[in-house]
């Protein structure tokens, strides 16, 4: 999929609101959105959203050959996806600032995933997959794949003397968690100008700023990685001025991780796993559904506007045809499925025609109905 | 792990003072047919940077550009197989690291070039690795920066990169060598705008790898800092000889 071109109207919008100190979301300059982690049924998946991103992590275990440099260390192997692209910038990036802050920073215990130095050890395998980017993937893609390997367990296995192993399976054996030393974090500050820094910025003001500067940070206000994204010049003193600040919030979301997995441990021994259900807000409307409208209550409102407002009419009424087109299409095609073709239906069909003359809303909704009101008419 | 980075009497592992460059050597116009070159040896480190351009972009950028009238920047790093230590390594085309190394010298640089004098026109930076011990990144960046000016490419100021590290007892080393990154200690390359005029130092690019803590980022930033400030001055002197080298060939042959 290409990237839609950002309008100059749309940049200069969101930078004369940054310059007032204001965001398009309401936010603080330093403001967060909000965090939502949630374990899947499986050990080792999650789905974290932070604002409308969402990134689903998933971590999967296999035993392998050690590294000739560290045989009796284990290998973690993290892999981010989009769907973009293959190969996208936005990909290699994350990958190799994921890779720095997780593997480089030697947060899990490798020694414990040995199985037999220089011959066996367990390969983790964490696979990112970014579901939904409205800004900054990084901190969510992070997040998720610090969660989902402390979430994670593997099988218990035995070794024998002769340089052979069991992996038990869970019903034999319980399975072990991974060793977390400590839970980096990552935060994301766009650069606006290279002075202002901008937490957890959107996907458009991302665009707009065009660069980022990514802390990895512990909740033990330790540096893991450090990373300059785009094109900026900076000073050294805001980027020591936006360590401290991401120092202050690595500290509250390890807390959040921490809390997240302890409910769910506890969900667990009740055996009342929710999944990733619990992600799907309620209140929020997910389809375009609405009630069928009937056409002389419309035509009695158009007339009483058009005995208000004469200029407003010729909006009104293009608007509202357009209304009844789509609603007449919507109950034709919920009735062809259920073949029910009465009398009722050819009059709609026969009213929808003659708004459709009326309109002239040439789209594809209203070429495939026609072809099923011809068919309807045949039957008829 | 155990080899103790800073001895004692202050030494480090190659015998350099805590706050002491490596031997730092460069030289501009080394290849011929190309519009700007230059080979740079930060320790044993070496590095061959070459540009071509600006010139009429190719159709194939030109497409990846959608047809926009944007300068084109293209940089393409080699590690030569024999640039490391033990056994041949194979050329990986498309690995990740790479590409990494690509896309930031890519934004380092389109943040100093003047840009708006460039439009509708590409600019090719090839970059090949012939030795590696440490602090590749900041190596080609300062053979690039040569060879940008040789090439007569405008920049804003020189850029100038450095790494430093840290000690366990929260000592920051300049210029870090192969053997101090492996034994451990944070690395942070840092690529940054020197102190010139009124205008204040600014950063370029940052880059850092393993945890310390907080307080000590002070002290490694300053470090890398001063560091670019020296290698500003090595960098200068070297475009400084050169051009009184090219004045005088011009004199005598005419």
């Amino acid at each position: 999929m290409k990237e839609t071109i950002l309008s100059n109207n749309e940049r200069v919008f969101v930078e004369k609101s940054i310059e007032e100190v204001l965001r398009i979301d309401k936010r603080q300059l330093t403001e967060f959105r909000n965090l939502g982690i949630f374990f899947g049924k499986k050990y080792g998946s999650v789905l974290v959203s932070l604002g409308d991103t969402r990134v689903f992590a998933n971590v999967s275990c296999e035993v392998n050959i050690p590294k000739t440099t560290r045989p009796n260390e284990g290998t973690v192997f993290i892999n981010v996806e989009m769907s973009n692209e293959k190969m996208s910038e936005s990909c290699i990036v994350t990958t190799r600032i994921l890779e720095r802050t997780i593997r480089d920073s030697r947060c899990i215990d490798l020694e414990s995933l040995c199985i037999i130095a220089e011959e066996k050890v367990w390969n983790l395998r964490v696979d990112v997959s970014i579901l939904n980017n409205e800004g900054n993937v990084t901190d969510c893609a992070c997040i998720a794949a610090v969660s989902a390997l402390a979430h994670f367990k593997r099988p218990d296995c035995t070794t024998s003397g002769d340089g052979e192993f069991i992996i038990h399976k869970s019903s034999e054996k319980d399975l072990i968690p991974t060793v977390l030393h400590h839970y980096p974090i990552c935060m994301t500050y766009a650069l606006f100008k290279g002075k202002i820094p901008i937490a957890d910025p959107t996907l458009l003001e991302e665009r707009v700023t065009n660069a980022g500067l990514t802390l990895g940070i512990n909740s033990y206000k330790e540096i893991c990685s450090l990373h300059m994204t785009g094109v900026s010049l900076t000073s050294p003193f805001l980027i020591q001025k936006c360590s401290e600040m991401a120092a202050e919030r690595a500290k509250h979301v390890v807390e959040f991780i921490k809390s997240t997995l302890e409910q769910d441990s506890i969900d667990r021994e009740k055996s009342n796993v929710k999944g990733f259900k619990q992600s799907i807000i309620l209140t929020n409307v997910t389809s375009n559904f609405c009630d069928e409208q009937s056409i002389d209550n419309n035509a009695e409102e158009i007339s009483e506007v058009a005995s208000n407002h004469d200029e407003i009419i010729v909006v009104s009424q293009e608007q509202k045809f357009k209304k009844i087109d789509e609603n007449t299409i919507s109950t034709t095609k919920w009735k062809d499925e259920n073949e029910e073709t009465s009398s009722s239906d050819s009059e709609i069909i026969t009213l929808s025609q003659s708004n459709q003359e009326k309109s002239k809303v040439e789209s594809m909704q209203i070429d495939s109905s026609d072809d099923e009101e011809k068919e309807t008419i045949i039957l008829n | 792990m155990a080899q103790e980075l800073l001895s004692l009497q202050g030494l480090r592992i190659d015998g350099r003072r805590q706050n002491e460059l490596r031997q730092i050597q460069c030289r501009l116009g080394v290849l011929e047919r190309c519009d700007g070159s230059a080979y740079m040896l930060h320790g044993n480190t070496k590095v061959i940077a070459s540009i071509s351009g600006p010139k009429h972009p190719t159709k194939n950028s030109a497409n990846k550009n959608r047809g926009g009238d944007e300068f084109i920047f293209n940089v393409r790093v080699k590690f030569a197989t024999f640039s490391k230590n033990g056994e041949r390594q194979k050329v990986v085309k498309n690995s990740k690291k790479l590409g990494e190394i690509e896309i930031n010298l890519k934004n380092i640089f389109k943040s100093v070039i003047l840009v708006e004098k460039y439009e509708k026109s590409q600019l090719d930076l090839n970059i090949e690795i012939l030795q590696t011990d440490g602090s590749e990144i900041c190596t080609v960046v300062n053979a690039a920066t040569l060879a940008l000016i040789d090439a007569g490419i405008c920049m804003k100021e020189y850029i100038c990169a450095c790494t430093a590290s840290l000690t366990n007892d929260g000592v920051a080393l300049l210029d870090v060598s192969h053997l101090e990154e492996i034994c451990g200690g944070p690395t942070l390359t840092i690529a940054a705008l020197p102190r010139t005029g009124d205008h204040e130092q600014s950063v370029a690019y940052v880059e850092l790898s393993q945890k310390f803590y907080l307080k000590d980022l002070n002290k490694i930033f300053d470090c890398a800092l001063m560091g670019c400030e020296k290698i500003r001055g090595i960098l200068d002197e070297a475009i400084r000889s050169n051009a009184f080298e090219l004045v005088n060939s011009e004199l005598t042959n005419n």
